[in-house]
């Protein structure tokens, strides 16, 4: 008797095959989700000496041997996010990551930063110049006294006339040397410094504008480079550098590759590396891939889910406070974000722990003021505000604002700085719904988004009907003071984008400017900080803590409270 | 022949100046601006003001078009807008690169396309053939991004066999066996679609040749196999060839997303990037040499197509 079949037999091997087909790609595609979070088992990275790694003690501190046990040699290979190759010039381009790979190994400055530590904010060290001081007559004159018998990368003397000489290349227009590429980015420097000049053959003066206790943030970030190199090169300087830091340029390929070598003849202590590669890698999974193949041996901002697996598989995480500051900033000239109640009661509804520890994998901190522990300015404002809806609906009532309350944002897709915008907005939307407001979120693309914003910041047509919008910042310097909070520096005139107006803050930031004194400067600022915390043109929300992650055979790395980072006393097993 | 050959070219450059007009009316019209890509936010108005003058973006706009149509005519395209560097130099550098992984991805995709296609028509109905449409069409579904994201996970970061990412490893320019371990996943990766579509067409393609008179009357003449599979192949592979040739002119292209994750210094990466930092000058040129590509390539594809099967004339 013939079988009656209920799928035709024919059939069954095409279903069959259907469905092991479809389990398989189900399965992998789960399976996947997963790995870059789980533990995979610690693979043998091959080094150049042939070693084989030791999954040792992972830690989120410094892992400084003890003294006296100093190694030295290796290649560095660092991913960094960035798209390209920085600019190997005397000034470099794309931005903090540009002076932190490039900028800052090949030149030093005047004075430079104290990197190296992290038990406190990396202040202003001799550099080129091994003392200064600011003329008791006249308190705009800074006198600059260089190293004698220090030289560039090329064995050039390192004098006055050579800085003179770069301080004209990017910030006097008129001269005929004058690069315009570079000198376009020096604004803010050109603004601070009235007039420059060679006093002999190692003293340069400087005047600044007016007195200016913020002078040697501008200074710091002037690099000195070989003068005879820049003259001789011309517009091909950027091919063959030479510069004062640390570290001399080898190689470079567009897209590709930087690499350097340590200048042996450094006035200051030689980098321990036998080579430093930095290589572009914008997607930060593809960096987390590298890493883990050993085709690199550090990485800049992993994804935030992948550091637990990182951890447990033997790499180092490093992070720590920076000086970022990743907030909301209100419209303050729109009810009912006028009312300084409703701004406060904002701050009082965010989670921000959670959002650190759960959403972010720890990689930022809460953010609870403007100026943070990264900086010498933070004083007693970090205790205004705290995760309290409570108290955030009591002021809102206060305030007289009856829930639903609207709240439109417009937020940018990605960006530099920006962090996860999407995720940890949607995260502020739900703190922000428990207390009966209502956050309409609007995403851009961050090119579009940074021009609309600074077209004027709210006063514009097409941003007055946003309420806020979620901007971040790097504030290594004070006069981030200036360029966020003073009265008259509304965009395009500056990134005052809530039109935040106090006089007291005006007057706190012009009187630390025009001091000499350091300490009466920090302590003023401290106070522009406090008033601004309680003023809270901001919503305060997070510090990113700039994550990295290190294979365990790079020793000796220490990872600052500052923006940039130093790998001259870091080798590679 | 030759006269159908130069009215496709004449009628290729107003083609050409089309794509060039539009692209530059949308960047224009695009929100966003270069400068930020060129100067710190801290960058007063008149700095901003001053290097667009500089730069000549203030100009108007239909100023700024010819002056760049006129120097684009004679090959000079200008200068970066964030680099500085000119135009050529990189963009001849990322469409070699970019052409390396074209090429490969497509010689691979032919050779596996042909090959499962043939397979799969002759077998036609039994497993060699469900495998291959199998394959195929997993081929033409699987994101071809996710597929090399799989292959670096499980050959890269596990098995540590092959690179994850980039061209060549640093100080290993010259070795040929390097830059081939750096192309296997994004190849893999990028052949796929390809191959999945060229399975199925070449499957149809024989498919319809066998159901020839010819063929029958040839296998009753008793030819061989080998020699009967060579006269099948020649006779189906008009179509694939024209697929081929529009294929490659999406290599071309540059996959931008696998570029990414495999950060291979290529045209995709290279448009995507200045595309963000809105390089007007990157981007016009790419484009229109992309463009160009595209439609020589459909040019050569239908004349190619005409040698192959002479019932094609070309007038």
């Amino acid at each position: 008797m013939k079988m009656i079949e209920v799928i035709p037999r024919k059939r069954w091997s095409g279903l069959l095959a259907t469905v092991a087909l479809l389990l398989t790609v189900a399965a992998v595609a789960c399976g996947s989700d997963d790995v870059a979070s789980t533990s995979v088992p610690a693979i043998d990275p091959t080094s150049p000496a042939g070693t084989t790694a030791t999954a040792g003690p992972t830690s989120t501190t410094s892992t400084e041997t003890p003294d006296g046990n100093l190694g030295s040699g290796g290649t560095l290979r660092i991913a960094i996010t960035a798209a390209d190759v920085p600019l190997t010039d005397q000034q470099t381009d794309q931005g903090a990551e540009g002076n932190r790979w490039a900028g800052y190994p090949l030149g030093d400055g005047l004075v430079k930063w104290e990197l190296g530590q992290n038990d406190h904010v990396p202040g202003f060290i001799p550099g080129i110049a091994e003392s200064w001081e600011i003329d008791p007559t006249d308190p705009t004159r800074w006198v600059f006294n260089l190293r004698e018998g220090a030289t560039f990368q090329d064995g050039t003397p390192i004098n006055a006339e050579a800085v003179f000489y770069n301080y004209e290349r990017v910030l006097n227009e008129d001269a005929e040397f004058y690069n315009p590429t570079l000198g376009s980015g020096k604004g803010s420097a050109k603004l601070a410094i009235e007039s420059y000049s060679v006093v002999d053959e190692y003293t340069f003066e400087v005047f600044s504008a007016q007195p200016d206790s913020f002078l040697l943030y501008e200074i710091v970030a002037m690099f000195i480079h070989s003068k005879e190199a820049m003259v001789a090169a011309g517009s091909d300087y950027q091919n063959h550098p030479y510069g004062s830091g640390a570290f001399q340029f080898v190689s470079k390929q567009a897209r590709t590759q930087l690499t350097m070598e340590p200048f042996p003849g450094y006035y200051d202590d030689n980098a321990r590396l036998d080579r430093l590669i930095i290589l572009p890698m914008p997607e930060a999974t593809t960096r987390l891939a590298a890493l883990r193949n050993n085709e690199v041996d550090w990485i800049e901002v992993p994804p935030p889910d992948a550091l637990n697996g990182l951890e447990s598989s033997g790499f180092q995480i490093h992070m720590t406070q920076t000086p970022h500051n990743w907030p909301h900033q209100f419209n303050v000239n729109k009810a009912p974000f006028d009312n300084k109640l409703v701004r406060q009661a904002l701050n009082y509804a965010i989670d921000r722990e959670a959002m650190c520890r759960d959403l972010l994998n720890d990689v930022c901190t809460p953010g609870l003021s403007f100026a943070n522990h990264a900086t010498p300015w933070l004083g007693d404002a970090a205790s205004n505000y705290s995760y309290d809806p409570e108290k955030a609906k009591a002021l809102l009532a206060e305030a007289g604002v009856t829930t639903p309350l609207t709240y439109k944002v417009l937020i940018s897709a990605s960006g530099s700085g920006q962090m996860l915008p999407v995720p940890m907005n949607e995260f502020v939307q739900r703190n922000l719904a428990a207390i009966g407001v209502e956050m309409e979120i609007e995403v851009v693309e961050w090119n579009t988004y940074m021009t609309r914003i600074r077209n004027g910041g709210f006063t514009t047509d097409e941003n007055a009907g946003y309420d806020a919008v979620n901007v971040s910042w790097l504030s290594v310097d004070p006069s981030a003071f200036i360029r966020l909070m003073y009265s008259s520096s509304i965009p395009p005139n500056g990134w005052n984008i809530p039109g935040y107006n106090s006089p007291v803050v005006d007057d706190l930031v012009d009187r630390a400017r025009a001091t000499t004194d350091l300490d009466e400067r920090d302590s003023l600022l401290t106070q522009a900080n406090e008033v601004i915390t309680d003023d809270a043109p901001w919503l305060f929300i997070a510090h990113d803590r700039n994550p990295r992650v290190l294979s365990p055979r790079v020793k000796n790395y220490v990872q600052e409270m500052h923006t940039y980072t130093s790998v001259v006393d870091v080798w590679v097993e | 022949m030759w006269s159908y050959v130069i009215r496709r070219l004449l009628i290729a450059v107003p083609t050409l100046l089309g794509v060039t007009i539009i692209m530059f009316t949308l960047l224009q019209i695009t929100p966003g601006d270069p400068l930020n890509s060129l100067l710190p936010p801290e960058a007063t108005q008149e700095e901003r003001e001053q290097l667009s003058n500089e730069l000549g973006l203030d100009r108007p706009v239909m100023v700024q078009y010819f002056a760049w149509l006129g120097n684009a005519v004679q090959f000079d395209f200008g200068r970066s807008l964030v680099r500085k560097t000119p135009v050529v130099d990189e963009l001849w550098l990322s469409l070699k690169n970019t052409f390396v992984l074209a090429a490969a991805s497509a010689g691979v995709a032919f050779v596996a396309g042909v090959t499962l296609g043939t397979v799969a028509a002759f077998y036609r109905g039994k497993w060699p053939d469900r495998v291959a449409s199998g394959v195929a069409a997993m081929g033409i579904s699987v994101p071809n991004y996710w597929i090399v994201i799989l292959l670096i996970t499980v050959f890269s970061v596990q098995m540590s066999l092959l690179p994850s990412q980039g061209m060549r490893t640093v100080g290993e320019e010259n070795s040929f066996i390097d830059l081939v371990q750096h192309m296997i996943i994004p190849v893999t990766g990028l052949s796929l679609i390809t191959a999945g579509i060229l399975t199925r067409m070449m499957r149809a393609s024989v498919l319809e040749i066998l159901n020839q008179e010819f063929v029958v009357s040839l296998r009753a003449k008793g030819l061989g196999t080998m020699a009967l599979t060579k006269h099948i192949v020649k006779n189906s592979a008009p179509p694939v060839v024209t697929l081929m040739g529009l294929q490659l002119g999406n290599l071309m292209g540059g996959s931008v997303l696998v570029e990414s994750i495999v950060n291979w210094p290529g045209a995709g990466g290279l448009l995507n990037l200045a595309i963000q930092q809105r390089d007007i000058p990157v981007i016009q040129a790419t484009v229109l040499i992309l463009a160009s590509a595209f439609v020589f390539l459909n040019i050569a594809v239908d004349i190619l197509h005409t040698v192959l099967d002479p019932r094609v004339r070309r007038t």
